[in-house]
């Protein structure tokens, strides 16, 4: 294990000497790793002619030498997943394999260089868990999740931040994961968190017992103890409070941090913890400054305190004889809250409170009511009525929408989000690139799927309907009816090929692509840019989302001898230039991606569908290194013509089924079949797993996986079907 | 538990003997470190700006011949040398002309390791490729770790207003673990400097902060003891971070006469809605914090694409846009690059002039400012490097294959300068990179390690990536 606590360490006392792995077994370690080089790895990677000009036969195995560290990494991750010893050649048994990767984490631990446990729980690490293993049926569980400290996310906290009056322009300290699902109980807060949310907190204290600053621009608004401009506190407690002139009583301190409890924690301090904030935090506070000083330190400290920062789920309800305890009310209600929203539902609160949250029939039965609140439905005309109805009128983007977290899951899960921030000059674009709208468009398309709640992943796969942002008119008497003159929106919607954009009526509807031409989420504008360069398509970036997202493999990380470059050809595609890539060393990994990529070709790097290349008259393709043309030779490209036919040609692999696998001919025929494979609607399961356990799942989640997936078909392909059977699953409910 | 206010006392008896403050130690050793040459400190400063810094800005006038413009890497054939005593500086440094006999101008590296958008993220620090995510620690913080200091690091950048603190994709201490920016002057002021506040509000107010900090360290453990193992380890993080705050205010409050010398004034510009403005006060901030000893390393970011150069007369141009005026020629500039006519059209060349000799000037006021503090035989000066870079090489969509870089001040004479040094572009033997960079300035502070970086492995083999820039080392 990594000691990346010594400060810790020390505080703590521990007890626990921790012997050096060297003690153990070393003798033991360099045996299986000689052994297991010998037997798998020489031939082809010895001193003669090495494959991948990659040597193994020179590895010290009793000890890493510093210099070899990279290649040992290298040689774990490979292994682990499953690149090697490639297929054609005699395969370890499970056991072998385990003591050989065994071996190489010891010995890299040994001189700090092994990733730790966190790294292990990244959400890029989850497919390597086994998928026929975990949909076999042979692993029961019993399924638990480990007790852990949920940290604070970033939606979580803003949302709090605004309820409690701080205003828009503050810094959310929180970092997510960088790849995969943003949010996992695993992240961490630090110094640089701290410091930040002790600045936001002095904001927020301030709002609270002065009440909200009034000018909201100038210096003032940033300096915490600017109180004019503010219009007194609106609670009652605080003002009473702020009144007393002297030394506060016992039982006026105790009062103030019982209120301070209940609105920043939702619950009351018990007697221990008032008496440790009272005679520890408020009242030295008090002592060294005034009444108001004080109050305003006992805030800032539960702004950032543990509780506040992190969601404990112990599991504080009943054991059980296997030693898994139940969460109790309390942390159901909260557990529950955060399955759709960004903040405790008081609703669940209260039935916690009331005793109607212990059991998992008062769970399904809390979350059924949750999902299906009307109250909840703040939607209008089209669609409001049916379920999943999101609130309008606000900024979507900024989760304006009645349950966030539902929307987020699809968004973080098709990483579409990402599309405005990859830049793209407008000059290419010949109109104006909107990436903002068509995300916007991409969200309420997902939320329209969700509304019907009937065969979701195989309309996010297939469907050939997008909702688009109406026309609008701005000058209304001069315009016909449908007529758009803002130009923006006219050059958005012709991304969509749109022959009349200005039938789109009234509200953002669904409506019928041109035909032929889209064929699911994965063709959708949002998706494409967001799945771009700044001025290509990206074959290996759409190939790899579906290898792991929709077929559920493990990528292995771009080793780091590989420097990503395609070459300046500038009469060829990118597809004839990603020819490099057929390279032994190089298409060992590329045969996985680029043929799940190369369909996507039908659109250009604006999401726009396309069945020609467009030729300039020197021959050159104008996609290739448009803007280096464009400089020195304007004329070739405005003289461009669409010349060279698109080749939309792929092929898939590893649904597992022989009728789906093999070539494909375009993007339509690879998604009609992805969206009809066993396997990649069970990853998609995984990944729902995912995102609202904030972990990865492991065998012992099985259970719950298969739960999951048979709630979907048994329901006709109902997410919320989905979604009960997760709540309800031991996954979700059991600690240990 | 020994509390903060204990610790103070403890501090106070024993400082000058103690063993159990080694911040205390460091902090006299610092002050009793002149005699020896040596191991005086060393200063880095990094200034870091947008759009690329072009091969041309940095050549000495009269020499604009030896470089084409924008050239291809491969162009650049023969190492060149040539002293700066008898130049003129290139036309955007003038500020910086009074010192130049302690200028080095280097042309020709190459950071092919680098990979990016608009910016090359973590790894024009890093060497390596890490846009969005820091796969190592960057030079910065390499040389901040070797040097130590109160504050290892300090960053400071440029904002849009209203934002405090920041984690611009620019430097990290170790893989997943990037710094933290201040982008609000007033903000940084009050953290670094806030101690000194005799006032009994202002007084108060630190003793509260330390309370909170004190309080909180006891009850993240109570928090820590309901948890297995691996998720106190997590939680390690947090109570590692109080503890830390806890420490540097204790360290603040103890070199508070320091402080109080070296202070910058408080002034209009500190809470300017003028971004440049703002980015004068970060340099401020950044001159007063050496000299009181805070840090031995800042990273100052003076520019960001998205905001706009009012406050230079540049009208409602973004950052962004000035890297796009060669591509877009006929944009606002009818009179070409180096149209220097009327202000409203004046051509890309002119307007980086504008930007550089902005970011120059500030250079020169913190360099001014160092000078004025004597040590050793010499002043604070002597004993600091700044190096001014862009984090995207060459230009606004660069493909890193050359990065021109200018640096000021020969650490405490362990650089040559008063030259402009030029290798052979990329590919071409003799060829240099960021790493070899980067490992001169390591070497320069001491810290002599192999490498920096990650290497460029599509160089050929005949480029030695583990060596420092011998040309350049004294």
């Amino acid at each position: 294990m990594n000691l990346r606590f010594p400060l810790l360490l020390c505080v703590l006392t521990v007890t626990v000497v921790m012997l050096p792995q060297s003690l153990f077994g070393e003798e033991d370690h360099s045996a299986v790793l000689g052994s297991f080089l010998k037997q798998h790895c020489v031939t082809c990677h010895g001193i003669k002619s090495p494959k991948g000009e990659f040597r193994v036969d020179d590895l010290a195995s009793e000890s890493f030498d510093a210099a070899d560290v990279k290649r040992w990494q290298l040689i774990l991750e490979i292994v682990d997943v499953g690149e090697m010893p490639p297929p054609n050649r005699p395969q370890p048994d499970t056991q072998q394999l385990e003591r050989f990767q065994a071996a190489i984490t010891a010995h890299l631990e040994s001189i700090n260089q092994a990733n730790g446990a966190w790294e292990a729980q990244l959400p890029k690490y989850a497919n390597r868990v086994d998928h026929d293993a975990l949909f076999s049926g042979e692993h029961k569980g019993p399924a638990f999740t480990p007790a852990r400290a949920w940290r604070i996310n970033g939606n979580t906290y803003s949302q709090l931040m605004k309820d409690l009056e701080l205003g828009f322009d503050f810094v959310v300290p929180l970092q997510a994961n960088e790849e995969g699902f943003k949010d996992y109980a695993q992240l961490y807060a630090d110094e640089a968190t701290i410091r930040t949310m002790m600045q936001n907190a002095k904001r927020v204290a301030d709002s609270i017992l002065f009440g909200r600053l009034h000018s909201p621009r100038g210096a003032a608004t940033r300096n915490p103890n600017a109180k004019a401009g503010r219009s007194g506190s609106r609670y009652r407690e605080i003002k009473e409070f702020l009144a007393i002139e002297t030394l506060p009583t016992d039982s006026q301190l105790k009062t103030v941090t019982r209120f301070a409890f209940r609105l920043l924690l939702n619950r009351e301090p018990l007697e221990e913890e008032l008496n440790r904030y009272v005679s520890g935090l408020l009242l030295p506070n008090i002592r060294a400054a005034e009444n108001a000083d004080g109050l305003r330190g006992l805030f800032v400290a539960i702004l950032i305190s543990p509780e506040f920062v992190f969601r404990a789920e112990i599991g504080m309800g009943e054991s059980l004889p296997d030693g898994r305890r139940m969460l109790s009310p309390n942390e159901l209600a909260y557990a529950l809250s955060f399955t759709l929203h960004d903040h405790p539902m008081k609703s669940l609160l209260l039935a916690a409170n009331e005793g109607k949250l212990k059991t998992r029939a008062d769970v399904e039965r809390e979350f059924r009511a949750l999902v299906d609140d009307p109250n909840l439905y703040r939607g209008r005309s089209s669609v409001a009525g049916k379920e999943f109805v999101w609130q309008s009128g606000k900024d979507h983007r900024f989760g304006g929408y009645a349950k966030p977290r539902l929307l987020r899951f699809f968004q973080e899960y098709l990483g579409y989000t990402s599309a405005p921030n990859v830049f793209k000059d407008d000059t290419r674009h010949g109109g104006k690139h909107d990436p903002r709208q068509i995300v916007a468009d991409a969200d309420w398309t997902i939320l329209h799927i969700l509304a019907e709640d009937q065969n979701v992943l195989g309309e996010l796969l297939t469907t050939d309907r997008f909702a688009v942002r109406e026309a609008r008119r701005k000058k209304k008497k001069s315009l016909k009816p449908g007529e758009s003159d803002d130009p923006t929106i006219q050059s958005y919607q012709a991304v969509y090929n749109l022959e009349q954009p200005s039938d789109l009526g009234r509200g953002r509807e669904r409506i019928a692509m041109p035909e032929g031409q889209r064929v699911g989420m994965l063709t959708h504008p949002a998706w494409l840019v967001a799945h771009s360069t700044n001025f290509h398509t990206d074959p290996v970036r759409r190939g790899k989302w579906i290898m792991q997202s929709l077929l559920g493999y493990p990528v292995l990380e771009l080793p780091i001898a590989v420097q990503a470059q395609l070459p300046d050809w500038h009469d060829k595609t990118i597809r004839e230039r990603y020819s490099v890539v057929q390279a032994d060393e190089c298409w060992r990994c590329h045969k996985k991606m680029n043929p799940l990529g190369n369909p996507f070709e039908a659109y250009d790097d604006f999401g726009r569908w396309r069945d020609h290349h467009l030729v300039g008259s020197d021959g050159n393709i104008v996609e290739a290194e448009f803007e280096q043309l464009f400089r020195q030779n304007p004329e070739h490209v405005r003289a461009a013509e669409p010349k060279l036919p698109v080749d939309t040609t792929g092929e898939l692999y590893g649904t597992g089924d022989p009728e789906l696998d093999g070539p494909v001919t375009d993007a339509a025929d690879l998604m009609q079949r992805l969206a009809k494979s066993d396997r990649v609607r069970q990853v998609f399961h995984r990944h729902v797993f995912r995102f609202w356990m904030g972990r990865n799942e492991t065998l012992s989640d099985s259970p719950t996986l298969i739960a999951m997936d048979e709630a979907y078909v048994q329901s006709g392909g109902s997410f919320k079907e989905t979604l009960v059977a997760l709540v309800t699953s031991d996954s979700f409910l059991y600690r240990k | 538990m020994i509390n903060r206010r204990q610790l103070m006392r403890t501090i106070g008896k024993h400082a000058g003997a103690c063993s159990l403050t080694p911040f205390l130690m460091q902090m006299q050793s610092q002050a009793m470190a002149s005699d020896d040459e040596s191991k005086r400190p060393k200063r880095f400063v990094f200034v870091i700006r947008s759009n690329g810094v072009l091969t041309r800005e940095i050549l000495p006038e009269g020499m604009e011949d030896l470089v084409k413009e924008r050239p291809h890497a491969s162009t650049l054939k023969a190492f060149q040398e040539v002293s700066l005593a008898d130049k003129k500086m290139p036309v955007g440094m003038k500020a910086i002309e009074p010192f130049k006999e302690k200028v080095t101008l280097i042309q020709g590296l190459s950071g092919k390791m680098i990979n990016g958008n608009h910016e090359g993220g973590f790894g024009a620090l890093g060497a390596y490729n890490g846009w969005s995510t820091p796969r190592d620690e960057t030079i910065d913080w390499a040389l901040a770790r070797h040097l130590g200091g109160v504050i290892p690091h300090l960053g400071f950048t440029m904002e849009s207003f209203g934002k405090s603190v920041t984690y611009p994709k620019l430097s990290a201490s170790g893989p997943r673990k990037p710094l933290p920016y201040y982008a609000d002057p007033l903000l940084a002021y009050t953290d670094l400097f806030g101690t000194i506040a005799t006032g009994g509000k202002a007084k108060a107010s630190v003793e509260i902060d330390g309370n909170i900090l004190d309080f909180m360290v006891d009850d993240v453990k109570r928090y820590q003891g309901a948890f297995s193992s691996e998720e106190r380890e997590k939680l390690g993080y947090y109570l590692e971070g109080f503890s830390t705050l806890r420490e540097r205010q204790a360290k603040l409050r103890s070199m508070s006469e320091a402080l109080r010398n070296a202070a910058p004034e408080l002034q209009d510009h500190f809470t300017s809605e003028i971004e440049t403005e703002r980015v004068r006060a970060h340099f401020d901030l950044a001159a007063s914090s050496l000299i009181a000893g805070l840090t031995n390393v800042c990273t100052i970011r003076c520019e960001h694409l998205g905001l706009r150069l009012t406050g230079l007369g540049l009208g409602a141009r973004t950052v962004h846009h000035i890297g796009h005026m060669l591509e877009n020629k006929n944009d606002g500039n009818t009179g070409g690059l180096d149209f220097e006519g009327d202000a409203a059209h004046w051509g890309e060349f002119k307007v980086r002039q504008v930007v550089m000799d902005f970011h120059m000037q500030q250079i020169a006021r913190l360099y001014t400012k160092l000078k004025e503090v004597p040590e050793g035989n010499g002043s604070m000066a002597d004993n600091t490097v700044v190096v001014y870079l862009s984090d995207h090489g060459d230009r606004h969509h660069s493909n890193y294959d050359l990065w021109p870089m200018t640096i000021l001040g020969d650490a405490g004479g362990a650089l040559r300068t008063g030259r402009y040094i030029q290798y052979p572009g990329y590919q071409n033997r003799g060829n240099q990179t960021l790493g070899n960079f980067y490992l001169s300035l390591l070497h320069a502070a001491g810290d002599k390690r192999e490498s920096f970086g990650y290497p460029d492995l599509t160089s050929p083999d005949h480029i030695d990536q583990k060596t420092p820039l011998t040309e350049w080392m004294a």
